[in-house]
């Protein structure tokens, strides 16, 4: 056979992976690019067939209507939530997944036990009882109504747990020699150790809190606690009755895009962490 | 130091607290509640024994959410998994365009739901949405109500879905496909097998652990579907996209019949836990994939 042909057999064979490739590629991230363009045009060119692709005169008008409502309030209480909630996971997560991997104390497996089995349990079991004792407690309308089940959750404890036991205990065993308790040993020891752990369940923990949108719709009585995802529900268009939709599908292109531009920057930033601790975690919802 | 220390309270106490009230015993609640007559208010309701669950079994209404949701699983699941399939394969390379594709794939999963639904509200907009004058440009039928037709909105949820997290399904096949010896491929290559056959009788039987997580875990998430529903679809056109969670929200927030939408939720954490289950079982031994 002529080794030429068989050379540009694989080119052929390349760019016929490539092509089709590339074609898909950009169609997926066509939706994305052309709501974010419809949120720039004047509304006279939204509907248009055949599209408009670029607007002819960039318009802010949009965002203006946007931010008539409390936007900022919502922002607000969306990075409060989720900032409190990865805190507090990170924190009681290590505690208690370095308490499961490392000591031992009456009832460890069955607690243990108990924390893998509620992984069992989805969440929309407890929306009506969560409801109920919300109720109870006072909580509604109150952020910690939106952090506290979040808190709650088994996946970061058992991924601190897992990630414990994956660490060599030669190190704590020293220091626990040089009369090192077990607090210190935790804290000056393991969690030095534990960046990249606390990295992924951060992560994670993060971008679970901020998207969630079953549970805080519930709780959101009033923009006092309503979160970003909740609030701009508000802006779907097929919701909107059938008077000025054109106008909605401006308001509802400008605050995607207010939530695309930020998620796609952390997302830029972070994504090696992103992708690696999917693979790792294997875990959501 | 292998003694029981007592300190290791100190340790797992402040988690076990909130895992307590917020998570097991809203849980053990749920299911007593499902056994009441309870509505919306303080009262806890009066016990009414498996009358809610009667109602489950009897109730064309929750029948038919359960149908919705099995028919909208059977939708999602392949093809999540096959575009994630073909995604990971096609970006297991080090070129910069398969670097830059597997950033476009995996990029919509970072997203909120709500901007999901909205994104797509426009696009599969009748009249002006990028999806019906496609179409058009091709020659197509393009005056396709998408979202009004009963019959299209499953598979289109199902579509948005796919779109919105094929990413993650990538990801987890991208980790499996690089656990694959390299030897293996090659050695298949050597025996006289091309890359079609190579994929599917050495690759793609060796992926099958991680297929395994790929499929369950998108069973589990189609089985609460829920967000783009409420955004998009409202549960119509008429009740052809009302699934499980959808029914259990407008039950127990809308009209407020909170035992009945309980006794709905319990049924589901059975379907649910089956599930969770099969996913352990299989997966047993390879603890790397959890």
């Amino acid at each position: 056979m002529n080794p030429n042909s068989t050379r540009y057999g694989r080119y052929l064979i390349r760019l016929l992976i490539i092509v089709p490739g590339f074609i898909f590629t950009v169609l997926w991230f066509l939706p994305l690019l052309w709501i974010i363009l419809t949120s720039l045009k004047p509304t006279a060119e939204i509907l248009t067939n055949p599209p408009q692709w670029l607007p002819s005169a960039f318009s802010l008008e949009h965002y203006g209507r946007v931010l008539e409502k409390p936007v900022g309030q919502w922002t607000i209480n969306s990075l409060y939530i989720a900032i409190i909630s990865t805190i507090l996971t990170l924190v009681l997560g290590a505690a208690a997944g370095y308490a499961f991997a490392r000591l031992r104390f009456f009832g460890r497996d069955i607690l243990f036990w108990l924390v893998l089995a509620s992984f069992m349990m989805p969440f929309e079991v407890m929306l009506i009882p969560l409801y109920r004792m919300m109720g109870d407690f006072g909580l509604v309308g109150t952020r910690w109504s939106i952090i506290l089940p979040s808190v709650a959750g088994p996946f970061s404890v058992y991924l601190f747990r897992q990630f414990f036991l994956s660490i060599p205990r030669d190190l704590e065993d020293a220091a626990a020699i040089d009369g090192a308790g077990v607090w210190a040993r935790f804290v000056l020891v393991v969690l030095p150790l534990s960046v990249p752990a606390c990295t992924a369940v951060g992560i994670l923990a993060f971008a679970e809190n901020f998207n969630q949108y079953i549970w805080p719709l519930i709780m959101s009585t009033s923009d006092a606690v309503m979160t970003l995802p909740v609030g701009f529900g508000q802006f779907a268009p097929s919701l909107q009755g059938s008077t000025n939709i054109t106008q909605y599908y401006g308001m509802g292109a400008a605050a995607a895009t207010l939530l695309i531009i930020p998620s796609l920057i952390v997302f830029l930033i972070l994504q090696r962490f992103f992708m690696d601790n999917i693979i790792t975690s294997g875990m959501k919802g | 130091m292998r003694r029981v220390n007592p300190f290791a309270y100190t340790f797992v106490i402040p988690f076990l607290i909130v895992f307590a009230i917020f998570r097991i015993y809203p849980f053990l609640l749920g299911i007593l509640t499902s056994f009441t007559d309870a509505r919306v208010g303080p009262r806890p309701g009066n016990f009414i024994g498996l009358e809610n669950y009667i109602d489950v079994i009897n109730n064309s209404e929750v029948r038919r959410a359960f149908i919705v949701t099995f028919q909208y699983s059977l939708i999602v699941v392949p093809m999540s998994f096959f575009i994630g399939l073909a995604m990971a394969v096609y970006v297991d390379r080090k070129l910069p365009t398969h670097t830059i594709s597997r950033l476009v794939f995996f990029a919509p999963f970072v997203l909120t739901a709500t901007i999901v639904a909205i994104v797509w509200n426009w696009m599969f907009q009748t009249q002006f949405g990028l999806v019906n004058v496609g179409l058009g440009m091709l020659g197509l039928p393009d005056r396709i109500a998408w979202l009004k037709e009963p019959d299209l909105i499953l598979p289109v949820i199902a579509f948005i879905t796919t779109w919105w997290q094929a990413g993650f399904a990538m990801v987890i096949f991208l980790g499996g496909l690089q656990n694959i010896p390299g030897e293996l491929i090659e050695a298949a290559r050597i025996d006289g097998a091309n890359p079609w056959q190579t994929f599917w009788r050495v690759t793609f039987p060796l992926l099958l652990p991680v297929s395994t997580l790929v499929i369950t875990i998108t069973l589990i998430e189609a089985m609460r579907v829920f967000s783009l529903i409420h955004i998009i679809t409202r549960g119509g056109p008429s009740d052809h996209s009302t699934t499980v969670v959808f029914y259990v929200f407008q039950e127990g927030f809308v009209r407020f019949e909170q035992g009945m939408a309980a006794a709905v939720g319990v049924v589901l954490f059975l379907v649910i836990m089956v599930l969770t289950v099969l996913r352990f079982t299989l997966l047993r031994g390879d603890q790397s994939y959890f």
